[in-house]
């Protein structure tokens, strides 16, 4: 903890500070609420309207979960396909990559004008968001798996199946992890954009709203909020990954004493 | 008892010839050491042992069956230890057993404490320093059920001190445990004070530039390494090697 607090003191002193600088200027200059309302405004909205965003946050945390767990599992699965069958992925690969290029903002009215309104589209959305840093780290992983002991495994008689299970996938687990990582952060932008397409609640339909009545204090209530998200999806995968991998610890750690 | 038979082996890779009309045999028991410059096929020999290569002619037999392109049929101690690190002691000397069916798991702990590890049964590969590492992998070679080992230079990365430890100990269990080893190497003392039988392998392309029964007596010991007879080996393999 001490040490958390010995490396992070200087990102909150300049947060802090830049706060300060803010606050300040909106006093001194007088800028109106409605263009750049002064964070004191933005935390006074943030604990006093508590009450209007609660059902919206937690539609959205719920769509969250169900996105990230659908795409991630489709990455995962995808990356797997792509890897035991070589000829898949030559294949698919390029497709990957372009599917990639095509900008969410327009890929989502046709989502609508094809699924409707309903959960579908918005899950297909995060998915798409979510499954591409995925597949490409889990890929990765695959592919680097160390010859040696893929050599070994070889030598010793091990079947293709008993290479994968056995060697490839715990020796990609890491790349799956920091996949994983991206995609968390990625599934709350993706949620929110979602719902920007049509919903009843929901942080995007929150905060439409508010830009659209100048309330610019929910607006900023908004952004805190999907920054917080953000961060514990993050955090929760750094958990995971934690207690999932704990032979990496160190990488040449302690060298005992040559018996 | 003849337990591994190659006749007549040869292996090119395009226009490269790598293994010239290599024939020698292992018998059922014993230490069998390949000397030989590095790059001179060792490995690719090894590979089409294992099965993971084709030669371009020959034979490779194993108690009367021929394994080419098979494999599955030996058990193998690579140059690096290649433990998984994500496994323990233990689980990394069951891996070949999960491979082929039947876990042993009372033997392994048995293996491992008379390796010297008792107390490290569940620490992981980076907490281990290298010579501890290279026995995991023996351990787990010799849980393996074939009785053939192949070694590859498993000694090369180690100190001196470590080495010669080494030595002595994989004589010990070597000596234990009823298998036959093929040794391939390029260091002239250890492939003396190991082998029952030395061969000398040629540089590219490699074939067998001579073969020796050697008389040392077992169990060897460490001083047998500055003994008149030893030394004079190792002089006539020295020359051997020396004069193409």
């Amino acid at each position: 903890m001490k040490e958390v607090f010995y490396k992070g003191w200087r990102p909150i002193l300049v947060i802090i500070l830049f706060l300060i600088l803010w606050e300040m200027s909106s006093f001194v200059f007088q800028i109106p609420g409605w263009i750049l309302p002064a964070p004191s405004d933005i935390f006074r909205e943030l604990v006093v309207g508590w009450s209007n965003y609660r059902d919206d946050l937690f539609s959205t945390i719920q769509l969250i979960i169900i996105g990230l767990t659908i795409g991630s599992g489709t990455g995962i699965i995808a990356a797997i396909l792509l890897h035991l069958y070589p000829k898949l992925r030559q294949a698919f690969y390029p497709i990957l990559i372009i599917s990639q290029n095509i900008p969410m903002i327009v890929l989502a009215p046709l989502l609508v004008i094809w699924f409707g309104f309903g959960l579908l589209p918005k899950i297909i959305v995060i998915t798409l968001v979510c499954f591409f840093p995925i597949t490409i780290s889990l890929l990765d992983g695959f592919r680097q798996t160390d010859r040696d002991l893929v050599l070994y495994m070889q030598m010793v008689g091990a079947s293709k199946g008993q290479i994968f299970r056995k060697l490839e996938w715990p020796y990609a687990l890491p790349f799956l992890f920091s996949g994983l990582k991206i995609s968390a952060t990625y599934s709350v932008m993706g949620a929110v954009i979602s719902e920007w397409l049509g919903a009843s609640k929901g942080i995007g339909v929150y905060m439409t709203l508010a830009s659209s009545s100048f309330r610019t204090d929910r607006v900023f209530v908004a952004i805190m909020i999907i920054i917080v998200l953000s961060l514990c999806f993050f955090l929760f995968i750094l958990f995971l990954e934690k207690k999932f991998i704990k032979w990496k610890g160190k990488e040449e750690g302690t060298i005992h004493e040559i018996t | 008892m003849k337990l591994l038979e190659v006749n007549h082996l040869s292996k090119s890779f395009g226009n490269q010839e790598i293994l010239k009309d290599i024939s020698f045999h292992v018998e059922d028991g014993e230490f069998v050491s390949i000397l030989g410059p590095s790059g001179s096929g060792k490995s690719t020999l090894f590979r089409m042992i294992g099965g993971i290569t084709k030669p371009s002619s020959g034979s490779i037999i194993l108690r009367g069956e021929n394994i080419i392109g098979k494999k599955g049929h030996i058990s193998y101690i690579p140059q690096s230890s290649s433990l998984f690190p994500w496994r323990t002691v233990l689980q990394n000397v069951l891996l070949d057993q999960e491979l082929s069916g039947k876990v042993d798991k009372e033997r392994a702990v048995q293996l491992i404490e008379r390796a010297g590890l008792k107390g490290y049964e569940h620490a992981y590969p980076h907490e281990l320093s290298g010579g501890m590492k290279q026995r995991v992998s023996f351990i787990r070679s010799f849980m393996n059920p074939q009785s053939l080992i192949l070694l590859d230079e498993p000694f090369s990365a180690l100190d001196e001190f470590t080495r010669l430890s080494m030595h002595k100990w994989l004589l010990s269990i070597w000596s234990e445990n009823k298998k036959s080893i093929l040794f391939v190497t390029h260091n002239i003392e250890e492939a003396l004070f190991l082998s029952d039988r030395l061969i000398i392998f040629s540089e590219k392309p490699a074939n067998i530039k001579a073969e020796f029964t050697l008389p040392f007596s077992r169990p060897r010991n460490t001083e047998l390494l500055l003994t008149e007879p030893f030394l004079q080996w190792k002089r006539k393999v020295f020359s051997l090697l020396v004069n193409e």
